[in-house]
C-alpha cells in the first residue's frame, strides 16, 4: 500500500502538467450577442492557427459586457456592437486601442413570405402592424431609432426587447409582424425574410474589438483580435453577413 | 428554551445572515438618495411601479384562485397519474423563465395552440398587460400549489367529520370549517405568489415584451436602466426591496408553521 | 327511539361484524380493548364509514342498507356524535360552535344562538359561551361538545370515549355531569369506552367487544360477576380460565386440571379471585387439590399488598401480603406453587 503513494503523486503531477503545458489554454472573449454565430464558427479555425489556444465566449448585450468588465470580470478580448459602448471601457483595462473589424447594416425582418406585405421603411408606421425593436439602451435599438428618424418614420413598437436576437425570434415565431435588426441576425434566423433599408436611411454599425488585460491570457486575447482582421477571420465574417471594415 | 445552540450552527447562521445582509447594505450605500424624490416622480418609474403592482397582485390572486383547487385535488383525491400532475404543477419552478416565456408563446401566442383560438375571439396576450399577468401567473402558480397542498394535508379531516355529523353539507363545510382552517396557508401562499410575481423577469419580457406603461414591470425597468443610469436602477431595486420587506412582514410568524388553534 | 343495527365492515385484514340493538331509554356502553373495533362501529353508525354489509335502522327509519344501495350520508342522519377529542371548531366561539348545526339546518342566526345558549346552560357551561375553544379546560370542552351535539336533538347520540381526554382530577366530576345529562336526554345513547369505571357508572347495559366481535352482553353486574373474555376479566381484576368440565373437574384449555365445588358440564369459564390464590415455595401437603407449579413473572406492590403474576401451565395472578412476598422470598424468575381451594372457584357455562 505504501508503494501507491509515489505513484499517485506522479500521476497527479503529470495530470497538472498536461492541463497547463501540453494542451490548450483558454482565451476568454466577451462579444456582443449579434457576433454569436460568427464567433463560434471562428473557434476552431483560430485554435488550428494558434494551437495553444481554445476560446471561451461570453455573449451578451454590449452594455452588459462592459458593465461586467467594469465590475472586474476577467476577459482577454472584447468585441462590441458600437464604438460608444467600447469607449466606456476604462483605458487601464484595455491593452491597446480598439479597431473596427466588421460592420453591419440594419434590415427589416419579416415573417417568411412577407405575409403582411412590408415593402419599405415607411410601412413600419402602419397601424395594423406589430413592430418590435430593440430597446434604446441596446446598440441595435439605438441605431434603429436613428435610422427611423432619418427616414422620418414614426413607429409605435409593441415591445422594446433587451437584445436584438429576441427581435428576430419574435418575428420568426409570428408574434410580431416586423422588426428592425441586423442583417446578420436576419440571415441566421429561420422563418425570416428581409426587406432592405436604403443606405440613405441606414445606420451602419461598426464593430470594434480590443484585447483586454483583465484576464489571464493577454497574449491570446491580442492574437484573437488580430485573427478577426486576418483574411481567414474576415472570410468567416463575410459568410455570416457582416460587411468588411472600411 | 434558552439553551444556546452549538457554535458551528451559530457560525453558519451568521454567514447566511451576512450573505443576505451585505448585498442589501451595498444597495443602501450606493443609492443616490438625494435623487430619490426626483426619480420616483419620473413618469417611466411611476409607470413601472404602478404596472408591477397591478400585474403582481392580479397574478397572485389568480394563482390562488387556480392553485388552491388544484392543491385540494392533489391532497384529497386519488387518481392515476397523480405523480405526473404534481410534477407538471411544479414545472414552472424548474423551467428557466425565458424558456417558460417561449413555451407560453407556443401555447398562447398569435399562432399558438390555444392562442390562435383566442385570436379569433379577439383576445391577444403577447405585448399586453394581460400577457404580463399571465407570465407572472405561470411562475407563481407552483408556489400556490405547494403551500396550499401542505395546508390541506395538515387538515386531518377530523373537523370535517365533526361538521358532517352536525348536518353540514360539503359546501358549507368548505366555507365555514375548511377555509378558516386553511387561512394561514392561503395567506402564506398569497404572499409567496406575490413576491415571485413581483420579481419575474424572463418570462415577462419573452411573452409579454417590454413597453413602458404596458408591459415594462419593475424588474424589466431595473434591468434596462442598469445599462444607462445605474443610480436609477439602484433606486428601483430599493423599491423592489421595500415591497419584498412588506411581503416578509405579512408572512411574519407564519413562515413555517401555520397557526393552529 | 330504537336502534337496530348489523354492522359489517372490512378494513384490510380486520373484520368488524356486530349485531346490536339499543332500546328506547337505554344507555349502552361498548367496552373493549384497543383495536376491538369500537370506534369503527361508532363511525359506521354515524355514517362516516360505509358498511360492507348489514343494516342500520333507527326508529323504523332505514339509514343504511348496502345490499339495496341505501346509504344516508352522515349529514342527513339524525345522529349526534361527541368525539374523543371534542373537535370544537377552533376559529368559532363556544356559542357559535353549538349554533353551527342549527345554522346548517337553516335556522336564523338569532334563533340559533338562543337555542345554543339554552343547550349550553343545560350542560352547565353557559358561562363560557363567548370563549374560544382553546381557552377551555378539557372538561369544559367535552361538555360544550355534548351541548353542540344535543342542540340538534338527535335520535341517536354516540359518544366516543368522552372522558378519555380529560385528566384524572376532573374525570370524576365530569363523569357525574355527563351521567346526569345523558339520563335527561330523550335519545338513544350509545357510548364507547375502554374504561370500566365509566362504563359501570354511566351505562344500563354493557357490550364487550374483542377483535371485531361481541364477546359478551349484559348489565354491569352480570359482566362483573361472570366475565366472558380476558378483557372483561382484566377489567374486573379476576383470573379467567377456560376449559371443559366433567363431574366437577375442569380440563383447562392450556393444560392442567381444576377442581371446582360445582361446575355445569360442558365448555365453561372459571373465575378465581386473586386473593383466593395462595403461594408456596414447595408443593404443599394437605387438602388443596388445585396446585400448580409456575415461575414468578412479576411482582407488583400496591400499597400493603402485592400482585404476583405466575406463569405456567395455569397462569394466575395472586394477591398476597407484602410480608408473604418477603417470607417466600418471591423474586422474578423464581419457582413457586400456586393453590386454590375448590370452593373459591366460580364456574359458569361459556
Amino acid at each position: 500500500m505504501a508503494r501507491l503513494g509515489p505513484v499517485v503523486v506522479a500521476v497527479a503531477l503529470l495530470a497538472s502538467a498536461c492541463s497547463t503545458g501540453g494542451t490548450r489554454r483558454q482565451v476568454t472573449v466577451f462579444a456582443a450577442a449579434s457576433l454569436g454565430d460568427a464567433f463560434k464558427a471562428m473557434a476552431k479555425p483560430f485554435a488550428d492557427a494558434h494551437d495553444n489556444y481554445g476560446v471561451t465566449y461570453n455573449f451578451a448585450g454590449s452594455q452588459q459586457l462592459v458593465a461586467q468588465v467594469q465590475q472586474g470580470a476577467e476577459a482577454d478580448a472584447l468585441a462590441t456592437a458600437d464604438q460608444a459602448t467600447m469607449a466606456s471601457v476604462p483605458a487601464k483595462d484595455r491593452s491597446g486601442a480598439p479597431a473596427v473589424f466588421a460592420r453591419n447594416r440594419l434590415v427589416i425582418a419579416v415573417a417568411r413570405g412577407n405575409p403582411k406585405r412590408v415593402q419599405a421603411v415607411g410601412d413600419l408606421a402602419r397601424p395594423d402592424l406589430k413592430v418590435v425593436l430593440a430597446a434604446p439602451a441596446v446598440p441595435a435599438g439605438k441605431y434603429a431609432n436613428q435610422s427611423l428618424t432619418k427616414a422620418g418614420v414614426k413607429v409605435s413598437p409593441v415591445s422594446l426587447e433587451d437584445n436584438v436576437e429576441a427581435v428576430v425570434t419574435k418575428v420568426g415565431l409570428g408574434e410580431a409582424d416586423a422588426g428592425v435588426a441586423y442583417a446578420t441576425d436576419a440571415t441566421a434566423a429561420r422563418n425570416v425574410d428581409t426587406v432592405q433599408i436604403p443606405d440613405a436611411y441606414n445606420v451602419i454599425a461598426e464593430y470594434p474589438a480590443v484585447g483586454l488585460n483583465t484576464g489571464s491570457q493577454r497574449a491570446g486575447g491580442q492574437q484573437f483580435v488580430d485573427f478577426l482582421r486576418s483574411p481567414s477571420g474576415q472570410a468567416i465574417l463575410r459568410r455570416f453577413g457582416f460587411l468588411p471594415p472600411k | 428554551m434558552t439553551r444556546r445552540p452549538p457554535l458551528a450552527i451559530l457560525v453558519l447562521a451568521g454567514l447566511a445572515l451576512l450573505l443576505l445582509i451585505v448585498p442589501v447594505v451595498g444597495l443602501l450605500e450606493r443609492a443616490p438618495w438625494s435623487q430619490l424624490g426626483h426619480e420616483l416622480s419620473e413618469p417611466e418609474v411611476r409607470k413601472a411601479i404602478g404596472l408591477s403592482l397591478v400585474t403582481s397582485l392580479s397574478a397572485a390572486a389568480l394563482a390562488l384562485l387556480l392553485g388552491a383547487p388544484l392543491a385540494w385535488v392533489l391532497a384529497r383525491v386519488d387518481f392515476r397519474g397523480k405523480t405526473a400532475v404534481r410534477a407538471l404543477a411544479l414545472l414552472p419552478l424548474v423551467l428557466p423563465p425565458v424558456v417558460g416565456g417561449v413555451a407560453l408563446l407556443f401555447a398562447l401566442g398569435r399562432n399558438g395552440l390555444v392562442g390562435s383560438w383566442l385570436a379569433h375571439l379577439g383576445i391577444t396576450l403577447p405585448f399586453t398587460t394581460g400577457g404580463a399577468i399571465v407570465a407572472e401567473l405561470f411562475v407563481a402558480l407552483p408556489f400556490a400549489v405547494i403551500t396550499v397542498e401542505a395546508g390541506v394535508r395538515a387538515l386531518d379531516g377530523r373537523l370535517e367529520e365533526a361538521a358532517a355529523t352536525l348536518g353540514a353539507g360539503q359546501w358549507l363545510t368548505l366555507r365555514r370549517v375548511v377555509l378558516p382552517a386553511l387561512a394561514p396557508s392561503l395567506a402564506a401562499a398569497a404572499a409567496l405568489c406575490w413576491a415571485r410575481a413581483l420579481g419575474e423577469f424572463g418570462a415577462t419580457i419573452t411573452f409579454a415584451g417590454n413597453l413602458p406603461g404596458r408591459t415594462q414591470t419593475l424588474p424589466l425597468a431595473v434591468y434596462l436602466e442598469l445599462q444607462q443610469r445605474p443610480g436609477v436602477a439602484i433606486l428601483l431595486s430599493l423599491v423592489l426591496l421595500a415591497l419584498s420587506i412588506a411581503v416578509l412582514f405579512l408572512l411574519r410568524g407564519r413562515w413555517l408553521s401555520p397557526r393552529r388553534a | 327511539m330504537t336502534l337496530r343495527a348489523k354492522v359489517v365492515v372490512r378494513r384490510g385484514e380486520f373484520l368488524l361484524e356486530v349485531e346490536l340493538s339499543v332500546d328506547d331509554g337505554e344507555i349502552v356502553a361498548i367496552l373493549g380493548p384497543n383495536g376491538a373495533g369500537k370506534s369503527t362501529l361508532l363511525a359506521a353508525l354515524a355514517g362516516l364509514l360505509p358498511l360492507d354489509d348489514g343494516l342500520v335502522i333507527l326508529d323504523d327509519e332505514l339509514l343504511e342498507d348496502p345490499v339495496r344501495g341505501v346509504r344516508l350520508p352522515a349529514a342527513s342522519r339524525p345522529v349526534g356524535v361527541v368525539f374523543q377529542d371534542g373537535r370544537l371548531f377552533p376559529h368559532l366561539s363556544v356559542v357559535e360552535n353549538v349554533a353551527f348545526g342549527l345554522r346548517a339546518r337553516g335556522v336564523r342566526r338569532a334563533d340559533a344562538v338562543a337555542q345554543a345558549r339554552a343547550s349550553l346552560d343545560r350542560a352547565g357551561v353557559g358561562d363560557v359561551a363567548e370563549k374560544k375553544p382553546t381557552e377551555l379546560s378539557g372538561g369544559q370542552a367535552q361538555r360544550v361538545a355534548l351541548a353542540r351535539a344535543l342542540a340538534l336533538t338527535p335520535k341517536l347520540l354516540l359518544l366516543d370515549e368522552p372522558l378519555a381526554a380529560v385528566d384524572a382530577g376532573a374525570r370524576a366530576a365530569l363523569r357525574r355531569e355527563i351521567g346526569r345529562e345523558l339520563r335527561e336526554v330523550g335519545a338513544t345513547r350509545l357510548l364507547v369506552t375502554h374504561d370500566v369505571v365509566d362504563a359501570m357508572a354511566l351505562a344500563d347495559r354493557l357490550v364487550v367487544m374483542e377483535d371485531g366481535r361481541i364477546v359478551q352482553e349484559g348489565t354491569p353486574a352480570d359482566v362483573r360477576r361472570r366475565p366472558r373474555s380476558r378483557f372483561a376479566a382484566d377489567l374486573v381484576g379476576v383470573n379467567l380460565l377456560r376449559g371443559r368440565a366433567r363431574q366437577g373437574v375442569v380440563e383447562l384449555d392450556g393444560g392442567g386440571q381444576l377442581v371446582a365445588a360445582d361446575a355445569p358440564p360442558g365448555y365453561v369459564f372459571a373465575v378465581i379471585h386473586p386473593h383466593a390464590v395462595a403461594l408456596y415455595r414447595h408443593r404443599p401437603e394437605g387438602t388443596p387439590r388445585n396446585a400448580w407449579p409456575g415461575l414468578v413473572a412479576s411482582v407488583e406492590l400496591v400499597s400493603d399488598r402485592a400482585r404476583v403474576q405466575v406463569e405456567g401451565p395455569v397462569p394466575l395472578v395472586a394477591e398476597v401480603t407484602t410480608a408473604a412476598v418477603d417470607e417466600l422470598r418471591l423474586t422474578e424468575g423464581g419457582e413457586v406453587w400456586a393453590t386454590v381451594k375448590a370452593t373459591e372457584v366460580s364456574v359458569y357455562e361459556a
